[in-house]
């Protein structure tokens, strides 16, 4: 080891180390010829005596050298100096290498950055791989209590988390941010401190504050760009939700939390914000939960001492006056603890499939960019036999002319990895930016570190052994003999039947078809959800989006607030109509409302109905978005809190709960709240779809606004509003008029497309990478099939040339070239085919009501590749055929 | 490589001992020791620089000696080696070897 290390040394100082050899040598040699001359030598002979004694001085100093550096490691350097001048000498050739690497190693990188951030990393924490979390991944706050008292001998540390979106005013901004609420002994346990002041603990972690009041811990991130990095940070205030919080600390620069793919500016104690009737809840399950595992045991241990204890906490948060039926449900329900290492995040759940699809897709660029690269090599190694078999003839080995070889690929593979983790920094950000939507931002950081470095120098190396080894002993085997080449062809075909060229691209063509049938399957799926009928009308319904309880309205101004919104909207000449809601249609990432029913006091069957969904709107909503009411009424002004209660539902609730009834007329009870109960149904609508528009048809009521003015201040209205046909500026009049009522209340205005467009960002990532990567593959088995016939071609003109005199018609040469060129595309076509339908049930749970095996994308992919296959085949074969016999033969 | 070029009359791996040797008493640079085993073998050990200097790279590398640059006699630059610890233990080690070789030889060549 030391040994090495000297060596290394030695090496590093090179010119220095080479130095002191030589003058150490020529010190030597002075004090020899010096010796000689006391004895009476004169100087002349006393020189070429000494030389004559002490032989070649070069030769003296390069025997020392290679103690320290081995000889190989100079011819290895020798070779990498040969393969960066073919860079120089052979520019196509080698730029040609490192583009093809570079895209292929570059796009996996691309992809495993992201993976590797959002799913493989530990997270930024001391001792990561302590850290547990309880599986199912929603719990209440009498639960984490519960929990905590009685897990002090499992965890050395619990606490409960949960990411909101709020309100915060910073210095002069109010807008929107991702805030993490984590209960008191959040740090603690994960042993972070600060980087400025100090992080909160227990002590500030109570309903309306602790002894400092409400206070703050902000990102490292948020620091620098709302403080320009500060020092004298604390003690500042900002305001969230409507509540002035005091910034006590920083956090270290990288530290994002428990969440990968989040990065929350603002952390708050869990309770400060919270309110009693919440904290109380056992129903509402909004905390996630994490622990570090005191000692060192195994997770199943640590499960074991888990399972013990969670009955009892299941015990001690039950209601006592839950029906017996529920309160069976709820002490039924399980949880785990699951490996913590890598945090817990909403952002993973969503993207870790769909990435490990694309690192499977990138993976087949990758292997098709190895075989390009690979007959890139073989018609290389054609050219330079000549030159190998001089070498051979003059006794080089070859395992030398080998090496030599593999080194040379390595060498481009490794500047084609380069660039690839260039450009691959591009994509990671764009892949980041496309996942991204306007109302969940995606913070990864993808600046260099040594692990994708690290992946992308394993990819180097596989990719040259793939591509590298099997053309370098080729190229260097003498017994290739020219007859074999020639007259290997069986029947009127000008490929031999088999070689490794020939090889390389069956296996391209097969791997694109596999690659562009994923890519069909991925564009039908979503053209197919597009294509859904929502249940109502899309074009032209603007969703206006406001933030008035951040803005600080309550109680009676809150109400004046959107009576006033609500009339300004629908006396914009271009608006057709306009309506209040809780939830958009496509409420996406907004949630749903669901709750259990009851028809004239008898529980409605769960296995039925599993769960029933709920809007809250105003008069004219189903006018707004164009839904069919299909019989009964719709809401008016009429229908206020002190007016009968009344509910709307849908046709799936109407045929499930009531089956060939008429609902109308009925009475329905919602939940166990006497304000809702017995509310008779008035009307029944068409089924519209509720959050997304792949969902199943839901069983759906709709309950009027204004009979639920109590829970106005529990969450933001949304209006949606119908412009007349063909007016464009719907969205511009109504952020105008939005604006005139308060300047303060932050909004957001999206049409119900760009809604649809958002709640399909998984969809769409896909597609486009799928079709992107499917035509990156496609141009490089083009390339493929046309390098192969064009070096056929060439290698055999001759033999063309002969058939043409010998009255061969041009067209059936021409015919020939592309019939081989077929067969070589067929081969390749049923190859993909048959492993796109293997493959395909990989991609079934991305899928939307595709079958992997469906015909339409299989057949695409083939018809696309044929056609691109004949097309590249095109040119040299009608280069063949046009082939002047005279002139071909003549040049013997 | 630089085998060809030892003295015949010197064993392999011999030239590595008497360096370790010469070295015992203090620091020498390359000439002083190819001197002093001229000298003290009586006119019979004449080692040359392509197999003296290197015989010192390999001492070196494995960290049998160490070498400072400092002033020679007549005051000029010249390198000087010394043995370090592991170098004695070396020594040691090999001259015990190589006496042990040597009553093997002697043996053969009274008795055999």
């Amino acid at each position: 080891m030391l040994k090495l290390l000297r060596r290394i040394r030695y090496i590093l100082r090179a010119t220095r180390s080479d130095g002191e050899l030589r003058e150490e040598i020529e010190f030597h040699r002075a004090l020899h010829v010096e010796h000689l001359q006391r004895n009476g030598v004169d100087a002349e002979s006393a020189r070429r005596e000494s030389v004559r004694v002490m032989g070649n001085r070069t030769l003296a100093r390069d025997d020392a050298r290679a103690i320290w550096i081995s000889p190989w490691v100079e011819s290895v350097w020798r070779d990498v100096a040969y393969a960066c001048r073919l860079i120089v000498y052979r520019p196509a050739f080698a730029v040609t290498m490192i583009a093809v690497m570079g895209l292929g190693i570059g796009a996996t990188a691309g992809v495993f950055r992201l993976l590797d951030n959002l799913v493989l990393k530990s997270l930024p924490v001391p001792k990561a791989e302590q850290l547990v979390y309880l599986e199912k991944p929603a719990f209440s706050y009498p639960i984490f209590q519960e929990l905590k008292a009685r897990t002090g001998k499992l965890f050395s540390g619990v606490f409960a988390w949960n990411i909101d979106r709020l309100s915060v005013q910073w210095a002069d901004t109010l807008e929107p941010a991702d805030v993490l609420m984590a209960s008191g002994q959040f740090y603690q346990t994960l042993g972070m401190s600060a980087h400025v002041g100090r992080l909160f603990d227990a002590s500030d972690d109570r309903v309306g504050g602790g002894p400092g009041g409400l206070v703050a811990v902000i990102s490292h991130a948020c620091w620098e760009r709302h403080f320009a990095s500060d020092p004298s940070i604390v003690g500042r205030q900002i305001r969230v939700d409507r509540r002035a919080f005091t910034i006590i600390g920083v956090t270290p620069s990288g530290f994002f939390g428990v969440a990968p793919g989040l990065d929350p500016d603002v952390t708050i104690p869990l309770t400060t914000l919270s309110d009693d009737a919440t904290l109380r809840s056992t129903s509402s399950s909004w905390l996630h939960i994490m622990g570090r595992v005191s000692d060192v045991q195994t997770l199943a241990r640590a499960n074991a001492v888990f399972a013990a204890i969670w009955p009892a906490v299941l015990e001690a948060t039950t209601n006592k006056a839950m029906p017996p039926d529920r309160r069976a449900m709820y002490l039924g329900r399980t949880t785990a603890l699951s490996p913590g290492r890598t945090g817990f995040s909403r952002v993973r759940n969503q993207f870790e499939e769909p990435l490990w699809m694309l690192l499977g897709l990138v993976g087949l660029l990758f292997a098709v960019a190895c075989a390009s690269a690979g007959n890139l090599l073989l018609a290389r190694g054609v050219a330079r036999r000549r030159e190998m078999a001089l070498r051979l003839a003059i006794g080089a080995s070859r395992a030398r002319l080998v090496t030599q070889m593999l080194i040379e690929a390595l060498v481009w593979t490794l500047l084609g990895g380069a660039a690839g983790l260039l450009g691959s920094w591009w994509g990671s950000s764009l892949l980041v930016r496309m996942m991204a939507t306007s109302s969940e931002t995606i913070v990864l950081d993808v600046s260099p570190d040594w692990r994708v470095s690290v992946f992308v120098s394993v990819l180097a190396l596989i990719a040259t052994t793939l591509c590298a080894v099997g053309p370098a002993f080729r190229a260097t085997r003498l017994d290739t003999s020219a007859g074999l080449r020639t007259h290997g062809t069986a029947g009127a075909g000008l490929l031999r039947r088999w070689s490794s060229g020939k090889a390389l691209v069956v296996i391209q063509v097969a791997l694109t078809v596999l690659l562009l049938a994923g890519a069909g399957l991925f564009a039908r799926s979503l053209q197919r959800i597009l294509a859904q009928d929502p249940g109502f009308q899309r074009d032209g319904l603007v969703v206006a989006t406001v933030d008035a309880l951040g803005a600080g309205y309550s109680g009676q101004r809150l109400i004046a607030y959107y009576d006033t919104l609500l009339e300004r909207l629908r006396r914009i000449p271009s608006v057709e109509s306009a309506s209040l809601s809780w939830y958009p249609p496509i409420s996406d990432d907004m949630g749903s409302w669901t709750q259990s029913i009851e028809i004239d006091g008898v529980p409605i069957d769960m296995a039925t109905v599993k769960q029933v969904y709920f809007n809250a709107v105003s008069p004219d909503y189903i006018r707004t978005l164009g839904m069919r009411l299909l019989s009964g009424r719709d809401f008016t002004d009429r229908d206020t809190s002190t007016a009968p209660r009344v509910v709307i539902i849908n046709e799936s609730l109407a045929r499930k709960a009531f089956g060939s009834l008429n609902p109308i007329g009925r009475k329905v009870s919602v939940g166990r709240n006497a304000s809702r109960k017995n509310l008779e149904v008035i009307g029944i609508v068409r089924d519209a779809k509720y959050q997304r528009l792949q969902e199943m048809p839901r069983a759906i009521a709709y309950l009027p606004c204004a009979q639920l003015i109590e829970y106005l201040e529990g969450t933001n209205l949304v209006a949606e509003i119908r412009g007349l046909p063909g007016s464009e500026d719907v969205g511009r009049s109504a952020a105008g008029e939005i604006r005139a009522i308060d300047r303060m209340v932050p909004m957001r205005l999206e049409t119900v497309d760009e809604r649809i467009s958002t709640s399909l960002v998984k969809e769409r990532v896909m597609a486009l990478l799928a079709t992107v990567l499917g035509v990156s593959a496609l141009a490089l088995a083009c390339a493929a099939v046309y390098g192969l016939m064009a070096y056929a071609v060439s290698r055999q003109a001759k033999e063309i040339a002969l058939r043409l005199a010998l009255g061969a018609p041009r067209a059936a040469v021409l015919r020939t070239v592309l019939d081989d060129a077929m067969t070589v595309a067929a081969i390749g076509i049923v190859a993909g085919t048959v492993s796109a339908a293997t493959l395909g049930r990989f991609a079934r749970t991305q899928l939307f009501e595709i079958n992997p095996l469906a015909l339409p994308s299989l057949a695409g992919a083939c018809i696309v590749m044929a056609t691109v296959a004949t097309i590249a085949a095109f040119l040299p074969a009608l280069k063949a055929s046009r082939i002047d016999p005279v002139q071909a033969l003549k040049s013997e | 490589m630089g085998l060809s070029n030892q003295p015949p009359d010197l064993l392999p791996g011999t030239l590595d001992l008497l360096i370790l040797r010469a070295l015992v008493s203090g620091a020498l640079h390359g000439y002083a020791i190819a001197e002093r085993l001229k000298v003290v073998s009586q006119d019979v050990l004449h080692v040359g620089e392509s197999s003296l200097y290197p015989a010192l790279q390999r001492l070196l590398l494995n960290g049998w000696v160490k070498a400072e640059w400092g002033a020679s006699e007549n005051n000029r630059r010249a390198r000087f080696y010394t043995l370090t610890a592991a170098g004695r233990r070396r020594l040691a080690a090999e001259r015990a070897e190589f006496e042990r070789l040597v009553d093997a030889i002697q043996r053969v060549l009274h008795l055999a």
